[in-house]
């Protein structure tokens, strides 16, 4: 398995005792730990916004495959 | 650390799974038994597309924003509604920013998927396996080398022709759809981390809508002595074993929820709702327009500049009423509408109870041009709605579209059983929109200031 590598980044230190506090009772055994989880499920919120704005700009049907699906309802008696 | 594992069944009404049928269902049965179980309120009207997603946001129907399956699009082409419909936050969006993992597998309205924190296969809209339909893309790969990926979505593929289609065939093509989409539930239960899994079966309903009449004795259409009239039975004990495996493979941190999204009761017929405007001088057709037998409706056909009001609607009716016409008498016609559509009485004279519901009574958010001014359930929904024109008289019982069996009812099941959650056997109807809440408390999540329902009462 390849060895994790890390480095090191500096924050202000009054942001890191505002995250110590929020620490407190989550589990976390360190505040690197902590700042990693927090950055990881931030760039992942980010990253699932981005991929959404594209695909909202993208039609969710081909012609012919809303005529087959508008069909398939039609069978159902889901679309007048 | 807590989990949630939901097995939707689509449209499982309570008199069959709570009552005619419990017996037979020993897997369900264990679930009542040692937890809670409730009737479930859908949403008004109760949609697939739209209650499901009512159970996965805490959200009213104005709220989600989709109020049909089809909507007008910038261009006034009617197109039909997708996953980028859905106005609200759904669970999996507020589970994602607390870093829990959400597989959705089948959940209606989620094609085209959107990529989420965990995984999610799309719903019986989806055209085809090469379509959105997996997130991540690779899962896709799964379902290609089933046996049957065409039906893997839903099997109601050529059901446009349902008046010649072989029964014995639907019947065989659901079970095999339903293998596959336990297959992959049984594939990311033992290869996926998650905290909230929820599968949704579509089967059930597809084959409700088919085989009602085959054995509800009081069915004016009933079939006698038919080959099927165990079979929808049948596919409920087999969806209830499959259930029972899925149950094998949770650990026991996992607090399980059945729902429906919901009921279904049998059909009498239809009532063509335009014809019947058109008769009380609420609906005119453009000039020189030429109605032929079974014309399907569209508001290009209205003469916008006389007509007061016009309907849609499949199971329920939806009436639209023209408030620019009327100004300060739209109130006044608004009742006088309700109010004859309420003394409506069935093909034979008989008085019916219809309900119907004012939109601002029952929505949060009116504003949207697709929301209907009336949402009308002739006779509970025993009586379903025909918006198309040509009919000889106010009722119909083949239209150009629609199985003629069953339709939706206004109650689904809620059951939910496991650690910490108190064995309280039945208790008081439930709505819909408690489900989210009641999903948040169990993983610990605070529920976000906009969703209004409460959880369900077993903390």
């Amino acid at each position: 398995m390849e060895e994790k590598k890390i480095t090191t980044v500096s924050i202000p230190a009054h942001l890191a005792e505002k995250l110590k506090k929020r620490m407190e009772g989550t589990g976390f055994s360190s505040l690197s730990s902590y700042v990693t989880y927090i950055l990881r499920q931030v760039v992942s919120s980010i990253e699932i916004d981005e991929k959404n704005k594209e695909s909202e700009k993208k039609e969710a049907f081909t012609e012919e495959d809303e005529k087959r699906v508008k069909d398939r309802l039609r069978g159902l008696g889901y679309l007048e | 650390m807590k989990k949630v594992f939901v097995f939707g069944i689509d449209g499982a009404p309570p008199e069959l799974i709570f009552g005619k049928w419990l017996e037979d269902l020993p897997n369900i049965r264990k679930l009542m038994a040692n937890g809670t179980y409730a009737r479930l309120d859908s949403t008004i009207p109760p949609s697939t597309i739209v209650a499901w997603n009512s159970m996965l946001s805490g959200k009213d129907t104005s709220e989600i924003g989709v109020f049909s399956y089809t909507y007008i699009d910038k261009n006034g082409k009617s197109r039909l509604v997708n996953s980028g419909r859905i106005k609200c936050r759904l669970i999996w969006n507020i589970l994602g920013q607390h870093g829990k993992r959400t597989i959705a597998l089948y959940v209606p309205l989620s094609y085209p998927v959107k990529p989420i924190n965990g995984c999610m296969i799309s719903d019986f809209l989806t055209p085809s396996v090469n379509s959105e339909c997996a997130y991540p893309e690779h899962l896709k790969e799964k379902i290609k080398v089933m046996k049957n990926p065409e039906i893997f979505f839903d099997v109601a593929i050529g059901l446009a022709e349902h008046k010649g289609l072989d029964i014995g065939s639907l019947i065989k093509k659901t079970y095999e759809m339903t293998d596959m989409q336990i297959m992959l539930v049984k594939d990311m239960l033992a290869n996926e981390k998650w905290d909230f899994f929820i599968s949704v079966m579509i089967g059930t309903d597809r084959l409700q809508h088919m085989l009602w009449n085959h054995f509800d004795e009081t069915h004016r259409r009933f079939v006698k002595n038919s080959e099927y009239k165990n079979s929808l039975k049948e596919y409920y004990i087999y969806l209830d074993k499959k259930l029972g495996e899925l149950l094998e493979l949770l650990d026991e941190n996992t607090v399980v929820i059945v729902a429906s999204d919901h009921g279904m009761i049998k059909q009498e017929g239809k009532i063509n709702i335009n014809s019947w405007l058109m008769q009380e001088n609420y609906l005119f057709l453009k000039d020189g327009i030429n109605i032929s037998e079974r014309t399907r409706f569209s508001t290009d056909l209205v003469d916008m500049e006389k007509t007061t009001a016009y309907g849609g609607g499949a199971y329920n009716a939806r009436i639209y009423i023209n408030r620019k016409k009327l100004g300060d008498a739209y109130q006044k016609v608004k009742d006088e509408i309700a109010r004859k559509l309420k003394s409506i009485p069935d093909d034979k004279g008989n008085r019916i109870d219809t309900k119907v519901y004012k939109s601002e009574d029952i929505y949060k958010d009116t504003s949207s041009a697709e929301c209907p001014d009336l949402i009308v359930y002739f006779d509970n929904l025993q009586w379903a709605s025909n918006p198309d024109l040509g009919q000889e008289g106010l009722y119909s019982w083949r239209t150009a579209v629609g199985a003629d069996s069953a339709g939706h009812s206004r109650q689904g099941c809620f059951i939910i059983s496991g650690p910490n959650i108190p064995n309280k056997g039945r208790i008081g109807d439930i709505d819909i929109r408690q489900i989210a809440p009641t999903i948040l408390k169990l993983l610990g999540i605070k529920c976000p200031g906009d969703i209004n329902a409460k959880p369900v009462g077993v903390f």
